[in-house]
């Protein structure tokens, strides 16, 4: 453990690091292009030069070990000078692209221009031309002109995706960044040589030109794509609406965590959040063609009018009451949705189970075969909260969606209560359809449009993950904490408060709508989770009581 | 008096009659309203009520970036606006602890004394006009006309200037500007000398403004009277001596200090203020660093140059000076930096260089960019200058980011106003207008 002074100050690190990680820890800035944490050292561009007392030279921070006794200044007019001709050179051939360049306003050139350079140019030759904006992948953009050429992009392809698609190409003052000759960029990881590169050589094509840096706002949360639970941050903008079709959530980036992603997210994920702001249920909706017909409505279209919170919740209610009245509580199925909140499912059970008694509650659909996963951070399991719901309803255990809809045959089933699944696409609409037509109540509780949605006879709209907050648990037994960017779309209300509501409505006791506090009322009845709070489980998570999982995770 | 009580107050003097002499009166002042008891003729007790142009100055400026307060400065006492820009940008200069170039300081002297001569010749030449004298009114705006023409020449604007900017000022004079200058000033002695003519001596011009709305000395200090207002009682106070600022300390010139505080003391003190402004500009022409600069052959224009170097193509342009348009002379880069410290973190570079280096455009883009810019330290820092009315200082809390948290204007004739019903007490309807026209009200600042 070798203790080092930086700037005065004294500092103990760990073994093995270098002084720029020892500058980290005592909050130090200094500035680099090439070194990346998540990527080995190279020691290229030399912008992280400290002087190091008895070292006649300047040394790069970033590759030089952190040893006892070291006395390290960063902040001598001899570092000064030096990062100020670092990027002088670094600054020669870089074009004039900051009014159209998507990386201005977090642009380590401007930045690091202002905070340690300030030169005035002494270039008064032409600069070197180079290929402009092209794409060399399906989702990222290179513009070789803005490169600095700190080689993040092909080290994070050659060693971390191991696919290896960058190189530099050509030497001197014509070295150039380029996809090896017959590849593309297109692995599925693609995405964060973006949020690794400097300057704006490498850009987003998804959010090319959509918004300028400085008007978004971030929220931090956890990518719901997989059981991975990689964490994220949610760049959103509620002002100008009009600049973006209406859309108000931009872009997603990943966050660090070294338990579960690293500093890395995949592709699927990344850019996989237009369905927040796209095809959302405007408001409550009920069928107002004389829904509820016993045998079905086959022959009836789905005409979903929109009507108020409390009528149709009331209407909810009264439907529930009635068919339990008269057919008993096996007559009612709820689908739970592994895209629940902890918090979310445990309201759920707490109304449906424990209140009304409701069995039948299955969340299980096998992942599809097809769905992509790897080595590194996809899991084929889609979904965010599966170990969640095996944790809170353990009594489902084994049990799958299908043997619900296997008895709908029989028609027992009289009120099927769906929580986000798409069942009719998940089974297939030629085998689902009529199946879900023969209930009588088909209540869809969800976000997005879709054809379960579509035939239900009443549909209530939920919050999507980034509106709300609450916990998931990633496959690890993992919980982590995601916060609301933005407020509920439109009318709908977060699961939470249409679960409040529809108790109230039955008279039942339910739990808060408080995320915080049905946390709580959550930890204190499932030993899982029991000693959690949102407080140690932090903006980095916490493990479950029982981290081994139920059931193998992919 | 109380204006909201003005029923209760007459039913102790029944035969007294309230008169309104409301916001918007054939006078030329701004809208203000007085409303005054008269025992006939002659007013016994008056209360005024302002705020009519209220237009939230300091609100606005909790919601700009520093440089886009300059702006609502130049509505503040609009008839002498180069005097607001150039006391607020002092006091942000103070909190970023930058010190302007010496040409600059000679160049902000220039302008204020400029805007102090149209602002004195505004305020006699309408209180004159009110007596009666519209000959005196209309030379008065003509020789307001000559310094009209040079202060758009150098910014631009005749009113709405917001020639300064935090650090320095817009732009460097133009090339002929003290020729210019001194034959506009030859213009404006000889029609100074005509309205003196005109008016000092003249008899009816004397009995209506001596031995009215006169205030005593200690009661002009209790009242913080300050300018010409204060100077008329004998107090010797400006903030010219008393603190100086820019080139004041290096120039040459008298303080007209009066002797009965009455309005013909008001209006003598101003007309000789107007002779020592010209003195000090002439001065300021004269030591001012930095001659005219040798100008190449200018065959390039701006639009070309940008062009050029979006292309990478600068090896022909850098360095060369542009051919800019009328209203950016003296944005050329070697004129601009005579005016504006070599300062990145506060002053955008000269066009030619954030047009042709990548330097100076990340510079201009970081300055102008939403939540950058100019940002002083945590702190707060107040400065006074001389306006054409008296001490207007400016009080600015900055909490770090690039927006003030809080700006304070300190209005001169804020005053003068509260202690109107003092100056006119005992005295004749008809003396309210001269000793309301020798305040020099200007709303603008009055309300802010």
């Amino acid at each position: 453990m070798p203790t080092l002074k930086i700037d005065g100050h004294e500092v103990t690190v760990e073994k093995d690091r270098t002084v720029i990680q020892a500058c980290e820890q005592l909050g130090i800035d200094v500035p680099r292009y090439c070194y990346h944490p998540g990527l080995k050292v190279v020691g290229s561009c030399r912008m992280c030069l400290v002087d190091v007392e008895k070292m006649p030279k300047m040394q790069i921070a970033c590759n030089t070990p952190a040893n006892d006794d070291m006395v390290v200044w960063t902040h001598t007019d001899k570092v000064k000078e030096a990062r100020r001709s670092v990027l002088e050179f670094l600054l020669l051939n870089h074009p004039l692209d900051c009014p159209v360049c998507d990386r201005a306003g977090e642009c380590e050139l401007q930045n690091y221009y202002m905070q340690h350079a300030q030169h005035n140019s002494r270039l008064t030759e032409d600069k070197n031309k180079k290929l402009k904006a092209f794409p060399i992948g399906p989702r990222v953009m290179l513009d070789q002109e803005r490169c600095v050429l700190c080689s993040r992009c092909v080290r994070f392809t050659s060693d971390v995706t191991k696919t290896g698609e960058l190189g530099i190409f050509n030497r001197g003052t014509w070295s150039e960044i380029n996809v090896v000759p017959g590849k593309e960029l297109n692995n599925n990881y693609s995405g964060n040589v973006v949020d690794i590169c400097p300057v704006g050589a490498l850009l987003d094509r998804d959010f090319r030109y959509k918004m300028s840096v400085w008007y978004l706002k971030e929220s931090v949360s956890v990518c719901p794509g997989c059981s991975n639970g990689c964490n994220i941050k949610i760049n959103y903008n509620l002002d100008r609406s009009y600049k973006i079709e209406g859309r108000r959530i931009l872009r997603l980036k990943p966050r660090f965590n070294d338990q579960v992603n690293g500093y890395w997210m995949c592709d699927e994920g990344r850019y996989n959040y237009g369905w927040i702001d796209i095809a959302r249920i405007p408001g409550p909706l009920q069928n107002a063609a004389g829904s509820e017909t016993p045998g079905g409505r086959a022959s009836l279209p789905a005409n979903l009018v929109a009507v108020e919170w409390s009528a149709v919740l009331a209407h909810v209610a009264e439907r529930l009451k009635a068919t339990i009245d008269t057919h008993g509580k096996e007559s009612v199925a709820v689908i739970v949705s592994p895209q629940m909140t902890n918090e979310e499912l445990f309201a759920a059970r707490r109304l449906f189970y424990e209140s009304l008694g409701i069995a039948e509650m299955p969340f299980l659909i096998p992942p599809n075969p097809k769905a992509v996963s790897d080595n590194m951070l996809l899991k084929k399991d889609k979904n965010p909260n599966t170990r969640g719901a095996e944790l809170i309803f353990p009594e489902q255990k084994g049990r799958l969606v299908k043997s619900v809809m296997d008895s709908l045959v029989s028609g027992e089933i009289k009120f099927l209560y769906v929580f986000h699944s798409n069942v009719l696409e998940d089974f297939g609409a030629a085998w689902a359809g009529p199946l879900l037509d023969q209930v009588e109540t088909l209540v869809y509780h969800g976000s997005n449009v879709n054809p379960t949605m579509e035939r239900a006879h009443v549909v209530l709209p939920a919050a999507v993950y980034a509106e709300k907050e609450g916990t998931f648990t990633n496959h690890q037994g993992r919980v982590q904490r995601i916060f609301a960017a933005v407020p509920p779309m439109k009318q709908s209300h977060t699961t939470l408060e249409i679960l409040r509501d529809l108790s109230k409505a039955l008279n039942l006791v339910s739990v808060s709508p408080e995320a915080s506090e049905a946390f709580g009322a959550l930890a204190s009845s499932n030993p899982a989770y029991s000693g959690l709070t949102y407080a140690n489980i932090g903006l980095s998570g916490k493990l479950v009581n029982q981290p081994e999982p139920a059931v193998a995770a992919d | 008096m109380n204006i909201d009580k003005a029923e209760h107050v007459l039913a102790d003097a029944p035969g007294n009659m309230m008169l309104n002499m409301g916001p918007s009166h054939p006078a030329m002042h701004g809208v203000i309203r007085i409303v005054l008891e008269l025992e006939g003729e002659l007013v016994k007790k008056a209360d005024l009520e302002i705020g009519y142009l209220h237009r939230a100055f300091e609100k606005h400026s909790e919601t700009s970036t520093y440089t886009q307060v300059f702006p609502w400065t130049d509505r503040l006492n609009y008839v002498s606006p180069m005097i607001n820009n150039f006391g607020y940008a002092m006091c942000v200069e103070k909190l970023l602890d930058i010190k302007v170039t010496e040409r600059c300081e000679y160049v902000r002297v220039i302008m204020s004394e400029i805007s102090r001569i149209s602002d004195h010749l505004t305020c006699i030449g309408a209180s004159t006009m009110e007596l009666g004298a519209f000959t005196v009114f209309l030379y008065m705006m003509k020789a307001r006309e000559y310094l009209y023409e040079l202060i758009e020449d150098v910014s631009g604007a005749r009113v709405t200037v917001s020639y300064a900017r935090i650090g320095g000022v817009k732009a460097d004079l133009p090339d002929n500007f003290g020729d210019r200058c001194r034959d506009s000033f030859k213009k404006i002695r000889e029609i100074l000398k005509e309205c003196d003519g005109l008016l000092t001596h003249n008899r009816i011009f004397m009995d209506r403004m001596q031995g009215i709305g006169g205030i005593s000395k200690e009661d002009a200090i209790a009242y913080a009277f300050s300018g010409p207002m204060l100077r008329a009682c004998g107090v010797p106070y400006d903030v010219r001596r008393a603190y100086p600022y820019h080139a004041y300390d290096e120039l040459d010139f008298e303080i007209p200090v009066g002797e009965k505080g009455d309005n013909f003391d008001r209006y003598l003190v101003r007309m000789e203020e107007m002779q020592q402004s010209m003195r000090i500009v002439e001065q300021a022409l004269v030591k001012m660093p930095g001659g005219p600069v040798n100008i190449d052959a200018k065959d390039i224009a701006p639009a070309d140059t940008v062009d050029e170097a979006k292309m990478g193509r600068i090896s022909g342009i850098c360095g060369r000076t542009v051919d800019v348009s009328p209203n950016l002379e003296g944005q050329e880069g070697d004129k601009y930096y005579r005016v504006n410290p070599d300062v990145k973190s506060v002053i955008i570079p000269p066009k030619q260089d954030s047009y042709t280096s990548i330097e100076g455009l990340m510079n201009h883009f970081k300055l102008v960019m939403y939540g950058h810019g100019i940002r002083p330290p945590k702190g707060e820092a107040y400065t006074c200058v001389e306006g054409g009315n008296g001490e207007l200082g400016f009080y600015i809390v900055s909490d770090g980011s690039d927006i003030p948290y809080r700006v304070r204007v300190r209005a001169p004739c804020f005053a003068f106003v509260a202690a109107f019903p003092k100056l006119i007490e005992g005295a004749m309807v008809a003396d309210i207008i001269p000793s309301f026209g020798s305040i020099n009200m200007i709303a603008g600042e009055l309300d802010h």
